[in-house]
């Protein structure tokens, strides 16, 4: 049988059903429909994966054939990765216990660095606008900074 | 050859029994109403059965299997979670005005500048 005459004789027999019982005639054989393609699918999942080896053998498959595909022991998320300053992308937040204590000391001293950098990118020109102004002038240390020095010496 | 034939009868039972259902509902749409909208009293399950089965139809599952093995998850950001996003909206923000306003197909919409285009018998 042509591919075209059977297309012409599905083409028929549906579009027969649907102009003959309209909306209620759609949504009952819809509701078939829908029954074979749930068992199918619940079916031929299991079938398919034992067919081809289970999931690690589909993983190894993968990442041998295409070249895109993460490889099997990487669980990646599907974002792409954070890009890098260099690249253009935004600098991470500090984190650690030791660069909180940098920008809490900071805040309270009064120093021309402080005027100078803008509110918004507070955390990353304070300091180090600050640091250079240490590197100049060694008698704008207060203590806040050299705990500060002493906590960035440990890093 | 068997094989090929156990498939031929299984499509076949399938495409007549296609057509006794459609016929036997036919027994239903004695209006124009009732054979467009299915008298705007289609129940919940048979509601979910249709949008499952038209969205969920070989498109989905042979052609997005297709993009996800490609793409991954952005392969499928359009035709899979935009589409499912879509019916969401759809569901939201357009549904309760649209059948409110009663309409049986879509020129009824484009007719019915001045708002409500006729008496609703069921709001």
């Amino acid at each position: 049988m042509p591919a075209s005459l059977a297309l012409f004789i599905a083409a028929a027999i549906v579009i027969t059903y649907t102009a003959a019982g309209g909306m209620w005639a759609v949504a009952l054989t819809d509701l078939i429909q829908v029954v074979i393609v749930a068992v199918g699918l619940l079916v031929m999942f299991p079938v398919v994966v034992a067919e081809l080896g289970g999931w690690q053998a589909i993983a190894t498959q993968l990442s041998e054939t295409v070249p895109r595909a993460a490889p099997s022991h990487v669980t990646s998320s599907p974002l792409p990765a954070r890009m890098s300053p260099e690249q253009g992308g935004r600098r991470p937040r500090p984190r650690s216990a030791s660069l909180r204590t940098r920008t809490k000391n900071s805040a309270t001293a009064t120093s021309r660095a402080a005027r100078v950098s803008a509110p918004n990118a507070w955390t990353q020109c304070y300091s180090r606008s600050r640091f250079t102004e240490v590197a100049t002038h060694p008698a704008a240390l207060n203590e806040g900074d050299q705990k500060t020095l002493g906590n960035l010496s440990t890093i | 050859m068997n094989d090929q034939l156990t498939v031929f009868a299984g499509i076949l039972v399938y495409l007549i029994g296609m057509l006794v259902i459609g016929f036997v509902a036919a027994r239903r749409a004695d209006s124009s109403e009732e054979f467009l909208v299915a008298g705007r009293s289609l129940p919940l399950g048979l509601c979910t059965a249709t949008l499952t089965a038209t969205w969920v139809g070989s498109g989905l599952v042979v052609g997005a299997a297709g993009a996800a093995y490609e793409g991954g998850f952005l392969g499928v950001i359009a035709d899979l979670f935009g589409a499912a996003l879509y019916l969401f909206l759809a569901g939201f923000f357009f549904v309760r005005i649209l059948r409110h306003m009663c309409l049986i197909t879509v020129t009824d919409f484009s007719r019915s500048s001045s708002g409500w285009p006729r008496a609703c018998p069921h709001p």
